[in-house]
């Protein structure tokens, strides 16, 4: 047999073909493969102490986390961000809206995610310049959403650290949905009530709390609950934890009108 | 940890893409050679795969897929410094087989490799031209598969197998120059 060629001694090395009979009765074959053998491993060895060095990852992980992630409180970055943000929201929240209206015209039976559509109009609530009926009182908000939906949803519930920014009526599935629009410790949240069901819209996966079924996913940056009670359904949208988002939510499922 | 659709995209990134932080920082020292530029080709590798993220798909190889991120990163630096030519591949067509038959054999490879420090090793690697010391890095030292390598380096699998071959030969002929400068090389005809 002729000696092994560099192919096959790569195919040996990687265990992608077996050690030919040829090479124990070859010296020359099987010199080569053990240095082959001999350089691979002393190659490996020698980056087993190569490692990032902590002060480096953890420098890393701070430079990522910045370039996502949205200000922290208390950022003087973020005076200078929401100011930029001012400039530049109406040309944002006006492409949002005509990304949303031409994916209705065109995905008219709902081909668009849910999901997205969720992000969407969270994203335009999100904008301080967003078109809200502004105002704090829960029952104003509450009768606000009524007379423009035709049913009485359930209001946002009191919980310490927040404060209602308004509601809203937005297109969501070719229909209209309802929200409020919080300020939280945990930045805006959105609260839309809808008469299409987490089930129907494919959201995310299923769980139990206590007796309520509920659903989650994410969507981009994006977080979203949701919770059918009756014929209606409740999502509450934003980028907090799961668990702010689903205490909320079920703080909203539980109040007593709902 | 399991990438699972209830994450969001930012710790969906974090799952996948931050245990290989290890594996992307040596590829980089492999590629550099130093270690400062090797903390810069990292941090350029990974906020260049943030912003990409959503082209990633998850339960696909991300450790392939931030290889293939700090390779192209890397080149992009040779060629905006003017460093490298025309094309990034060039060294296939330009080193010849070598020629086994003046070559140098070692009675015991592996007792003459020991004589070599981590960072002597290492140096003689960098010393290599660019694919070669990635592709052999990714080959011997990651332990990728020729076909996840060939993914990495958008080649061919044929040709990662002949570049891993010419480039572990090249390193043993550094490895020789070094040794016999040295003085601890044995000769053997």
């Amino acid at each position: 047999m002729n000696h092994l060629s560099d192919d096959m001694i790569e195919s040996v090395l990687q265990g992608d073909m077996a050690e030919p009979p040829h090479v124990a009765q070859c010296l020359e074959c099987r010199r080569r493969l053990a240095e082959a053998r001999a350089l691979r491993g002393r190659l490996k060895g020698a980056f087993a102490s190569v490692g990032p060095n902590e002060a480096f990852a953890a420098q890393l992980r701070r430079q990522l986390a910045g370039a996502g992630g949205k200000p922290r409180r208390g950022d003087p970055r973020t005076s200078r961000r929401v100011l930029r943000f001012r400039r530049v929201a109406w040309p944002v929240v006006l492409a949002a809206a005509a990304v949303l209206v031409i994916a209705f015209h065109l995905f008219p039976t709902g081909q668009v995610s849910a999901q997205a559509e969720f992000a969407a109009i969270h994203a335009m609530h999100e904008s301080p310049d967003a078109q809200l009926f502004r105002d704090s009182d829960p029952a104003r908000v509450v009768a606000h959403l009524a007379a423009k939906l035709g049913f009485t949803p359930a209001s946002p519930p009191p919980v310490e650290g927040m404060s209602i920014r308004g509601s809203c009526v937005d297109r969501f599935c070719g229909h209209e949905a309802g929200s409020y629009v919080l300020d939280t410790p945990h930045g805006v949240i959105s609260v839309m009530v809808t008469t299409d069901d987490p089930e129907s819209l494919k959201l995310g996966h299923r769980m139990q709390r206590g007796e309520r079924v509920l659903w989650a996913c994410a969507y981009k940056n994006c977080r979203i609950v949701g919770a059918k009670v009756g014929d209606l359904s409740y999502y509450v949208v934003g980028e907090a934890p799961q668990e702010f988002l689903l205490d909320l939510l079920l703080r909203i499922v539980s109040r007593p009108e709902s | 940890m399991l990438v699972t659709a209830s994450m969001t995209d930012r710790e969906q990134f974090d799952t996948a893409a931050l245990p290989h932080l290890e594996s992307v920082y040596r590829a980089a020292v492999a590629l550099c050679g130093r270690r400062q530029d090797a903390d810069e080709l990292v941090q350029r590798t990974f906020l260049k795969a943030i912003e990409r993220f959503d082209s990633f798909a998850p339960g696909t190889n991300c450790k392939a897929w931030l290889l293939r991120i700090l390779r192209n990163t890397w080149f992009d630096e040779l060629r905006h410094r003017r460093v490298v030519g025309p094309t990034v591949s060039a060294d296939d067509a330009r080193l010849a087989e070598p020629d086994r038959s003046g070559e140098t054999t070692w009675t015991d490879a592996r007792d003459l490799l020991e004589n070599f420090s981590d960072e002597q090793v290492i140096k003689a690697l960098n010393e290599l031209p660019d694919d070669q010391r990635l592709t052999l890095y990714l080959v011997d030292v990651e332990e990728l598969s020729h076909e996840e390598a060939a993914g990495v380096l958008d080649v061919a699998v044929g040709t990662v197998k002949s570049r891993t071959s010419r480039a572990r030969a090249a390193l043993k002929e550094r490895l020789e120059a070094h040794a016999r400068d040295r003085g601890f090389i044995g000769r053997e005809r």
